[in-house]
Parts: structure tokens; C-alpha cells; sequence
């Protein structure tokens, strides 16, 4: 109570009122109250699941292609054996070829097709072990992005998504993408998307300032007052400097 | 230890809350912290500690500031006071320096010229 008292308050405070801190307008939200008890009150600590996720986030590939990979690596996939685990009523043949179950492994790796378009690509050897040997999606795919360089392990994302891309096609638009197209569609969107971030980029940096570092006297008639705060850690305080001139 | 912006801020309050007493007339702030220049030139609100120290410089500011302005400047030309404000944490008490300080006369003296 005592401590209540003691605040010290701004000379525009005139009443009190209800503030939820949690917003800055000080305004109730079921958003950051969701925020709240994600991040601080409940443990969510089960939800997470082992793995180094910054190898997709970091990639160099555009974001559709990024949380593909995530939500390959998470299982949440809809792969048409996933859909029947789910309760869905559909058949778990894969859909491209009708004959093997349709898991996310055989979609995007060991189906024949798809091994074909793998084969295409020059990086194939140096994962072909991995791909042969695991048989959980998630581990081929983290232990892929580890192995390959940033470049190719750009184009492995974008190769996944132009698979995932083939697939919908077949599935919705009755389109049959051929092979070779698949690949080359991958190499594609990442050619592209690094175009436009280049250019984009490029346009960001020219708008930094280089003149206009120097201090300008004030006009005739006027004065010029500089501030700025000094910051240490160690004895926790804030220095602060003004200069008229 | 404070948030940076907020500190900054506060840093501005003080200085409206001194320079007026001076009675110069007309005085222009320019500061390096871009946060705070944007808060004060918007009418936007909010309810944090923040929010409140910059509705009170704003306050200060229609009262004694009428044609001045709250400038932004890069820190490169901010270097005095830059200085000043790092030689401020060793004192223990506030001072009001007439005489240019050994700190920033270099700087004083080339942005003069």
C-alpha cells in the first residue's frame, strides 16, 4: 500500500482509471491476453518439438516454400494418410501414381516419379544416402539442409514446394506437370525471387542518407538545443546531455 | 536500468522542462533518437510509461514551445551531447556548465567553424 502511495506521478495524471498493460492504448484485448498466458502463464513446453528449426528459417528461399518445410517437419502435412489418421474418408493411395501409401516421405522423396526429378539435380548424390536411409520426413529434411550448402539447400526448398506444387495440380486441376518441368519450376521461383529481393534491396540502400552528419548552426534569432542520453549498465543510470547553442 | 526510448525521452522532457525557464525565445530540439522525434510529431497516443512522458513533453511543448520544432538528427552530428551525456553519468548531481567543458570543446569548437 505503502508503496502504491509512493509512485510518483506525472503532472497529467488527474484520475485513476483501469489500464490493461498488456496494450499500449491500455485497453482490454483477448489478443494479448491469448499473448499472455502462451508466453508466460501456461508451460507450453510439450507443443515444442526437438530439431534445428533455424536451418528453414534461415534459408534463402521465398516464404511459401519455408513453411512448407515446417509444416512437413511438423507433421502436419496433409498428406492423404495424414487426411485418413484425421478421420478424413479418402483414399491413401498416392496420387500420383496409384500405388503406394501416400506418407510425406513417399510424396516427397521415394515415390518413382519424384525420385526422377531428384536424380535431375546435380547435388542428388551427395543426399541420396540420406533419402535411402531414414524414414521419418522431418530427419531427411533437417539432415539435408545440413549437409547441403546455402545455395543448393535454397533450391532443395523450392524443389519440395514445386513437388507439393505438381501434386495439387494433378489433385484440382486434373494437370499432369511433366518432370522436368517440376525441377525447372523450382529453379525458377528461387531465380526470381532473388531478382526482385535484389532489386529491392538495392532500392532500400539508396535511400540512406550519406550528406547531412554535421551539425548546422541554428537560423538568425534562434537557438539550437542538442540532447541525448547516456546509458551504463553497471551502476544503472541514465546520463543526459544538453547542449544551447 | 530503463528502456533506451524511454530514457531518451525523459531526456527531453527535462530539457523543455529547463530550457523555458531560461527564456530565450525561440529554440529548436534536435536529438539522435528517432523513436521519440516520431512520438512527439504524432498525434497517436498510448497508455506506457513511454506513452506518458511523451503526452507530457507534448504538453510542455504547446505551452512554451510555440514555434519550435523537435528535429531528428543523425548521430554524427549529435556528438557533443553524446559526450556530454557519458561525462553526466559520473556526477552525481546536475550541472549547468556556462563554460564550455574540456569534454566537448574539440567538437564545439570544429562544428563552429
Amino acid at each position: 500500500m505503502e508503496h502504491i502511495v509512493a509512485t510518483p506521478l506525472y503532472p497529467s495524471v488527474h484520475e485513476d482509471r483501469l489500464i490493461w498493460k498488456k496494450e499500449n492504448n491500455g485497453e482490454y484485448s483477448v489478443r494479448s491476453a491469448y499473448r499472455l498466458c502462451m508466453n508466460e502463464l501456461l508451460d507450453t513446453s510439450h507443443f515444442k518439438v526437438e530439431g534445428a528449426w533455424d536451418l528453414i528459417w534461415k534459408l534463402k528461399v521465398p516464404p511459401r516454400a519455408k513453411n512448407l518445410l515446417w509444416r512437413i517437419c511438423r507433421n502436419c502435412f496433409p498428406t492423404r494418410k495424414r487426411l485418413r489418421d484425421k478421420g478424413v474418408n479418402c483414399t491413401t493411395v498416392c496420387a500420383l501414381y496409384n500405388m503406394e501409401e501416400e506418407d510425406s516421405v513417399h510424396m516427397l522423396f521415394n515415390c518413382v516419379g519424384i525420385r526422377n526429378i531428384w536424380s535431375m539435380w546435380s547435388a542428388f548424390t551427395s543426399i541420396i544416402h540420406i533419402l535411402d536411409g531414414d524414414h521419418d520426413s522431418k530427419d531427411i529434411v533437417f539432415k539435408i539442409l545440413q549437409v547441403l550448402p546455402h545455395e543448393d539447400a535454397s533450391l532443395f526448398g523450392c524443389v519440395i514446394w514445386s513437388i507439393w506444387k505438381q501434386r495439387k495440380n494433378k489433385i484440382w486441376k486434373e494437370v499432369t506437370d511433366a518432370q522436368g518441368f517440376v525441377f525447372d519450376r523450382a529453379k525458377t521461383l528461387l531465380a526470381d525471387w532473388k531478382a526482385a529481393r535484389y532489386v529491392h534491396e538495392n532500392s532500400v540502400s539508396r535511400e540512406q542518407p550519406v550528406c547531412n552528419v554535421k551539425w548546422i548552426k541554428p537560423r538568425a534569432g534562434r537557438f539550437k538545443c542538442n540532447i541525448d542520453a547516456a546509458f551504463s549498465e553497471t551502476t544503472n543510470l541514465v546520463g543526459i546531455g544538453m547542449c544551447m547553442r | 536500468m530503463c528502456d533506451v526510448h524511454v530514457g531518451e525521452a525523459l531526456d527531453l522532457l527535462s530539457a523543455m522542462d529547463w530550457v523555458h525557464l531560461l527564456q530565450l525565445g525561440t529554440v529548436d530540439f534536435e536529438m539522435d533518437a528517432k523513436r521519440v522525434v516520431d512520438s512527439i510529431n504524432s498525434c497517436h497516443s498510448d497508455d506506457t510509461e513511454y506513452g506518458n512522458i511523451i503526452s507530457n513533453c507534448k504538453a510542455l511543448f504547446s505551452q512554451f514551445y510555440e514555434n519550435s520544432r523537435v528535429e531528428f538528427v543523425w548521430r554524427q552530428a549529435n556528438e557533443a551531447d553524446h559526450s556530454l551525456a557519458k561525462a553526466a553519468l559520473s556526477l552525481t548531481s546536475s550541472q549547468i556548465l556556462v563554460n564550455i567543458p574540456n569534454c566537448i570543446e574539440h567538437i564545439l569548437f570544429n562544428e563552429m567553424q
